[in-house]
């Protein structure tokens, strides 16, 4: 009986401290930036296989000049052709990363080259200001919730 | 003390149940208060009421401090001085239809999506412009007031 008691308060003490948000600014804003770091590299190496990982299943995207994007079966539709027909090369500078609980930021500007697999089409630059916007996984792991972007001209 | 195997298991369960409802599932929607979501949807509300009459510098107040706005094909505009000469440039707004889709934060920071349509007549112009856009705003809480933070649209 006393091992039934013990292994109660155990488990529900163990339950109770792992609940609730997490914060560590130190690991956060690490995390955060490596989240980014892993981004730019998974799409420099054309690897769509992976591009879902980074996203959240009812994850938004705005894009410019579309409509809204919603769910990660569409976000993939949407990118796609970016792997698919290009190579790219893209370059981020984050320039703000802010957290409050379970929720993140990171606004970064992209300098992105998209080189197309097919002769006769042309080279796409383009440089963008973006907003990203984190939850963070029950885990601790931080993933892309919305994303909305803009040209600078 | 002899417990029956079915009060062992309520002993366990009862409060396992209510530490697991207590528990953040990762929604950040979740965190905030009732409050705080309807006062997102006045300050929104007070938002449009300011654009449809004019008021810029209302606008203006709605933003925090160290506030920035995105605009597209545009550079970033930071400083409440400079957020004011831009609305001012925009013209007069005619008309101003705001849907907010989305609320969600955590703490002191919350981010909303919203479907927007305006209609503007530029100044020194006899013709409406109309924009039909979306934008995802960045919210602070700075001293129990809620504030525009990042302000991307397209």
């Amino acid at each position: 009986m006393k091992k039934f008691f013990k292994f109660s308060i155990v488990l529900l003490l163990s339950l109770a401290a792992s609940c609730g948000v997490k914060t560590d600014s130190k690991n956060d804003e690490a995390a955060l930036r490596k989240w980014m770091e892993d981004y730019v590299a998974n799409n420099n190496r054309g690897d769509f296989a992976n591009y879902g990982s980074f996203w959240t299943e009812d994850v938004i995207w705005m894009p410019p000049g579309a409509q809204m994007v919603s769910g990660k079966s569409s976000i993939l539709k949407f990118a796609e052709p970016f792997f698919t027909q290009y190579k790219s090369d893209q370059k981020v500078a984050i320039e703000e990363i802010r957290f409050a609980g379970n929720l993140a930021y990171i606004r970064a500007v992209f300098n992105e080259v998209y080189i197309p697999n097919m002769a006769g089409a042309d080279t796409i630059w383009i440089q963008n200001k973006s907003i990203f916007i984190f939850t963070k996984e029950p885990g601790g792991a931080w993933i892309a919730t919305h994303c909305v972007w803009n040209y600078n001209k | 003390m002899k417990i029956s195997n079915h009060y062992q298991i309520l002993f366990l369960a009862i409060p396992l149940f209510i530490v697991v409802a207590g528990c953040n599932d990762g929604n950040p929607s979740r965190d905030l208060s009732q409050e705080d979501i309807s006062n997102i949807r006045e300050l929104f509300k007070q938002h449009v009421e300011y654009a449809l009459t004019g008021n810029t510098n209302a606008i203006v107040d709605q933003y925090s401090d160290a506030a920035i706005r995105f605009p597209p094909a545009g550079e970033i505009i930071t400083e409440k001085g400079a957020i004011l000469a831009g609305l001012n440039e925009m013209g007069t707004v005619v008309s101003f239809e705001h849907n907010l889709m989305e609320i969600e934060g955590s703490g002191e920071v919350a981010n909303t999506w919203i479907n927007f349509k305006l209609k503007l007549l530029p100044p020194g112009s006899n013709d409406t412009l109309e924009l039909n856009g979306k934008s995802l705003t960045v919210l602070r809480k700075v001293e129990n007031k809620w504030k525009l933070h990042r302000v991307m649209w397209n």
